[in-house]
């Protein structure tokens, strides 16, 4: 009977419960405790600096105002019941009146209360979207919306903001949309978390004409609406258009200083019935989480309105801490402090080159915490990298202190330059510069021949069986140790053969790859292969299509336990393998013209002993170039012996 | 026009379909008595309505800064805590144990989401609160229904239970006390459905948003919870007439441990939708010490008052018949549709609301068709029930 094989081992979250949703939250309830108990490094400053949470109220000069708490209180018992599922009426009615523009007047029915501005993305992304369907980000980006598509299979294709000025570029908007004409919504994030950046009118404009051209509607995530430097007049995008429908999603969350309420909103701006099922879509998802809390419900237009007059002040006390910890950081090494117009935020910009041992954004967020007891948020959590946030909502002072501890920090990592080190990287540089050229010159490419060529014999004394077997154990996380003394096999043998089926796990996706995206750049006339810079982002760009398309004839060829994977280094080094082919093609044509066609042979052609011979050709050149190298050095040493 | 996604619009569709075709007209002779939401606040009787000190807590918690804040997405360390103290019944309830949601609704949300992938099912109550009949099927799980005896208070057929159940079941789903049957589950009863689950190892979640609500005895699931693992959901909607507020909560009793994945996916799903209003969550500690896990228990009497009147007068009609609750503020009434010449509850609502003006929920809209009849609510005051029983009596002279 099927009921005997029920089982407690058997209650187990559902797949896609299992992974950590929300990379923000994870990062403060999970990562900060784990890094806090990895150990801090001796000598670091007792008091903890928080730049974390976008949570303004945890700072004292951005407290709740009295005036929203009072308006609040008097809310009390005035709405026990349960209200429409979109919000009571009567406020969204008053609402819609504070809302509209001058060019287009909202209804009650265009507004649909949430719980926080979170809620309301989440209703308009699953609105627009079903599992499956493409949307359109921007990068960086607050990771919230991300999270939904995550979880319910939506596919997120991102659009890169120009760093640092945090502007989009409206040609690769194009080219996108070429690419994936199925996006069924742009989400615009203006002024941005994480980078406090806003769009400028420019920006706004073309966004508009870009969705105009295309039918496409723009979810628009204004939580930070009016949260700008200079008292300047806030504009939305919506202002800049009459047709294209905007789904406008806010909430008093930041603006009010009020994150703990949740309360949110969707404006819905369109013409006509634009939004007619939108609205079904939406009365549905409300039917199943209802509305936000109604004594915030009742406190929320007479607290928006008062907002109107208090941001700006707010928004000069920020501005005046985003001139400090600028000034403040001005000359420290290695970093920089990025453009920040608005919201309650600033980035700073990692050369992680300068660094002697911080790769990413998130080493340098854990030292940071670690060694200097300041915590920020690596940009690798906004989908971005080499700069981290910081939430600049703290005293003047504290800001004052953080970025004397940051700059101590970056000079702890500066890279040292010693004559003697600077000395074998000239070297190692000219080394690999003779190396590619020697490849290039034997029309050297990498398959699978060479692959094996370039296999230790080590590999070949094992069986397939038995390199399997290890691959097993491996994976099952048993040491290199102990497989060799299972198999009575050498430790090194067990260690290359890892290696080595490491290395060609994505052997097949590779190589079928690499010949795809060598016949687009050879069929592609528009593309300039001169620009080595543009065609390796094109490639990239078509490779890394391929590799999350669900549709593409790649997808079967990803080894099944790395389908979900980041792989961004396989995309790069396909990428490298098909700009080198491409560019031994181009010698390979002007060979053609200069020299007798005879002599040359394309590659594919070849028979597998020729193969060989170029290898060895290749390797021994390579040999006698590292003889020289020991040489010299042996010479520089004998050198120094005699004077010494 | 923008294309909405298909996946939110069948959620719920049919359901919110016949709402909309439920349509009181404006213009009609006689002033309109409705019965459709479960809000037990609707008709501001002041047996069913917080208490002033409740509304001074949460002013007094509005004047404190710290409650504007995020907090963990959990929910606040004090309101778990004072969840874990008042709802514990002695099994080592602990903060670690309670999620602070927004409504119970959410709570639900997160079980399917949480735990159920696609081609498993869930066991539902034939008739009941229809969460999961609108929205499973978008996540492709498969919602069985399984019987209720509704000539035996409404407990749980449990042979019937275990003929529906199969490896790929994933919960059990009971509501107690029920909306829309107004059914409470004896202590015998809750043991056996416990028992039956700890044989059969299946996880209970137990809506309990009616905590309390008996004309004479409760006993929560939590409180018999032994070897397997239970998930209580709880909220002030109704325990303390505040549905508006949107704090409600979910409790693990899992002694054994067997269901820790899944407190900790259900964790994780929270960084989702994140946490509930904080200052009105911070006001939950003190409203459960002053005002106690009894508050709504000891507003019985306004609802059983009504209910007896009601199934005195309404049984006297011809072809209505009751079936009595043991609480809540909900009363199942069947329809003989021979007698009313309709196809269907719902012919008859829509009959009823154009020639009497009288809004009342189909008992079918709760996810079957077997029961057919309405739900009665028993909040309201005993002029407005003459009011509506006069004008039953009329349309059923008309027949």
């Amino acid at each position: 009977m099927q009921q005997m094989e029920r089982s407690w081992d058997m209650l187990k979250p559902s797949a896609r419960a299992q992974v950590s949703l929300n990379p923000i939250r994870n990062w403060v309830e999970h990562v900060v405790p784990e890094v806090e108990k990895a150990g801090k490094k001796e000598g670091r400053p007792e008091k903890k600096i928080v730049f974390l949470l976008g949570d303004p109220t945890a700072y004292p000069k951005f407290q709740t105002p009295n005036e929203y708490k009072e308006i609040a209180a008097n809310s009390v018992g005035k709405i026990d019941g349960y209200t429409d599922f979109f919000g009571d009426f009567k406020v969204r009615t008053q609402l819609a009146e504070v809302l509209s523009s001058h060019h287009r007047k909202l209804e009650a029915d265009d507004i649909i209360l949430a719980s926080g501005g979170s809620g309301a993305l989440f209703y308009a992304t699953l609105a627009l979207a079903k599992p499956g369907d493409k949307i359109l980000m921007p990068r960086p980006t607050f990771p919230l919306v991300k999270a939904f598509a995550d979880f319910y299979g939506i596919q997120v294709v991102f659009y890169d903001l120009n760093p640092g000025t945090w502007q989009v570029n409206i040609l690769e908007l194009e080219y996108i949309y070429e690419q994936n004409p199925d996006i069924k919504f742009i989400l615009v994030n203006s002024p941005s978390n994480p980078m406090g950046s806003e769009l400028s009118p420019q920006a706004l404009k073309e966004i508009v004409n870009f969705c105009e051209r295309y039918n496409l509607p723009i979810v628009s995530d204004e939580i930070y609406e009016n949260m700008i430097f200079e008292k300047r007049e806030f504009k939305f995008i919506s202002d800049y258009t009459k047709t294209v429908p905007v789904l406008r999603c806010s909430g008093l969350t930041k603006k009010c200083l009020v994150p703990g309420w949740r309360l949110g909103w969707l404006a819905l701006y369109g013409e006509g019935d634009t939004f007619k099922q939108v609205k079904q879509a939406l009365r549905n998802i409300s039917n199943i989480l209802l509305m936000p809390n109604t004594i915030c419900q009742a406190a929320l237009c007479e607290v928006y309105k008062k907002s109107l007059d208090i941001i700006p002040e707010k928004m000069e006390e920020l501005h005046a801490r985003y001139k400090a910890l600028h000034h403040g950081l001005h000359d420290a090494y290695g970093i920089s402090v990025g453009e920040t117009k608005g919201a309650m935020y600033a980035t700073l910009i990692i050369n992680t080159e300068e660094f002697s041992d911080i790769n990413s954004s998130i080493d340098f967020a854990k030292k940071l915490q670690q060694e200097q007891n300041v915590l920020v948020f690596p940009g690798e959590l906004f989908y971005g990298e080499k700069f981290v946030r910081l939430v600049i909502c703290c005293d003047l002072e504290i800001i004052e202190e953080a970025c004397q501890r940051i700059k101590k920090f970056c000079l702890d990592h500066k890279k040292v330059f010693v004559l003697q080190s600077l000395l074998c990287y000239i070297l190692t540089q000219i080394i690999i510069n003779i190396i590619i050229l020697i490849f290039i010159h034997s029309k050297f490419f990498m398959d699978s021949k060479s692959l094996k060529g370039n296999r230790s014999k080590k590999y070949e004394k094992t069986t397939s069986e038995e390199r399997a077997m290890i691959i097993l154990m491996k994976e099952n996380g048993v040491s290199c140790k102990e497989i060799s003394e299972a198999l009575k096999k050498n430790i090194k043998t067990i260690q290359s053969i890892k290696s080595i089926e490491k290395r060609s796990e994505y052997g097949e996706l590779k190589k079928a790859l690499i010949e795809f995206g060598y016949d687009w750049v050879i069929q592609n006339k528009n593309l300039n292969i001169e620009n080595t810079r543009k065609l390796a982002k094109s490639v990239n760009r078509l490779i890394k299509e391929q590799l999350t398309s669900k549709t593409s004839q790649f997808q079967k060829l990803i080894p099944e336990h790395k389908i979900l994977s980041n792989k961004r280094r396989i995309i790069q080094q396909i990428v490298d393998s098909i700009i080198q082919k491409v560019f031994n093609s181009k010698q390979l044509l002007e060979n053609l013209e200069t020299t007798n066609q005879q002599k040359i042979i394309p590659k594919e052609e070849e028979p597998d002993d020729q193969n060989k011979e170029y290898l060895n050709f290749g390797q021994l050149t390579i040999l006698q170039m590292y003889y020289a190298y020991t040489q010299f050095i042996q010479q520089s040493i004998q050198q120094n012996d005699l004077k010494n | 026009m923008i294309k909405a996604s298909e996946f939110l619009l069948s959620q719920n569709q049919a359901l919110l379909k016949n709402f909309s075709e439920l349509q009181a007209d404006a213009n009609h002779t006689k002033p309109l008595i409705q019965f459709m939401k479960g809000d037990p606040t609707e008709f501001g009787h002041e047996q069913c309505k917080m208490s002033q000190i409740g509304y001074d807590i949460v002013k007094s918690e509005i004047s404190k800064s710290q409650n504007h804040s995020y907090c963990h997405s959990t929910g606040t360390q004090p309101a778990k805590q004072a969840v874990a103290k008042h709802f514990g019944h002695g099994k080592n309830i602990t903060e670690n144990d309670v999620i602070i949601t927004q409504g119970v609704n959410q709570g639900l949300f997160y079980c399917l989401l949480g735990l159920c992938d696609p081609g498993q099912n869930i066991l539902v109550p034939e008739l009941g609160f229809p969460f999961f009949d609108g929205i499973a099927q978008a996540y492709q799980v498969e919602v069985r229904k399984y019987k209720l005896q509704s000539d035996n208070k409404w407990q749980i057929d449990l042979e019937d239970l275990k003929s529906k159940l199969d490896v790929n079941t994933k919960f059990l789903y009971v509501i107690n006390p029920s909306n829309p049957c107004g059914s409470v589950f004896s202590k015998e009863h809750v043991q056996e459905i416990i028992n039956w689950a700890n044989q059969n190892r299946v996880l209970i979640v137990a809506d309990e948003i009616y905590y309390g609500m008996s004309f004479g005895e409760f006993v929560s699931f939590g409180e018999l919870a032994d070897e397997g693992p239970i998930i209580c959901l709880g909220g002030m909607d109704k325990m303390f007439f505040t549905p508006g507020w949107q704090i409600s909560w979910m409790i693990f009793y899992d002694k054994n441990h067997y269901a820790g994945e899944i407190k900790q996916a259900m964790f994780n799903l929270c960084q989702l939708l994140l946490h509930a209003n904080v200052f009105v969550m911070n006001s939950l500690p003190q409203i459960l010490d002053q005002l106690t896990i009894y508050y709504a228990r000891d507003r019985m009497t306004h609802f059983k008052e009504n209910h007896d009147f009601l199934i005195q007068e309404l049984n006297q009609i011809r072809g209505l018949k009751c079936i009595p609750a043991q609480g809540t503020f909900y009363l199942a009434v069947l329809i003989d549709l021979d007698i009313f010449q309709v196809k269907n509850d719902t012919e008859f609502a829509k009959k009823l609301l154009k020639e009497e003006n009288i809004m009342l929920l189909p008992l079918s809209w709760n996810g079957t068709e077997k029961y057919q009849g309405f739900r009665m609510l028993t909040i309201a005051t005993k002029d407005i029930y003459i009011e509506m029983i006069a004008r039953l009596k009329e349309f059923v002279l008309r027949l």
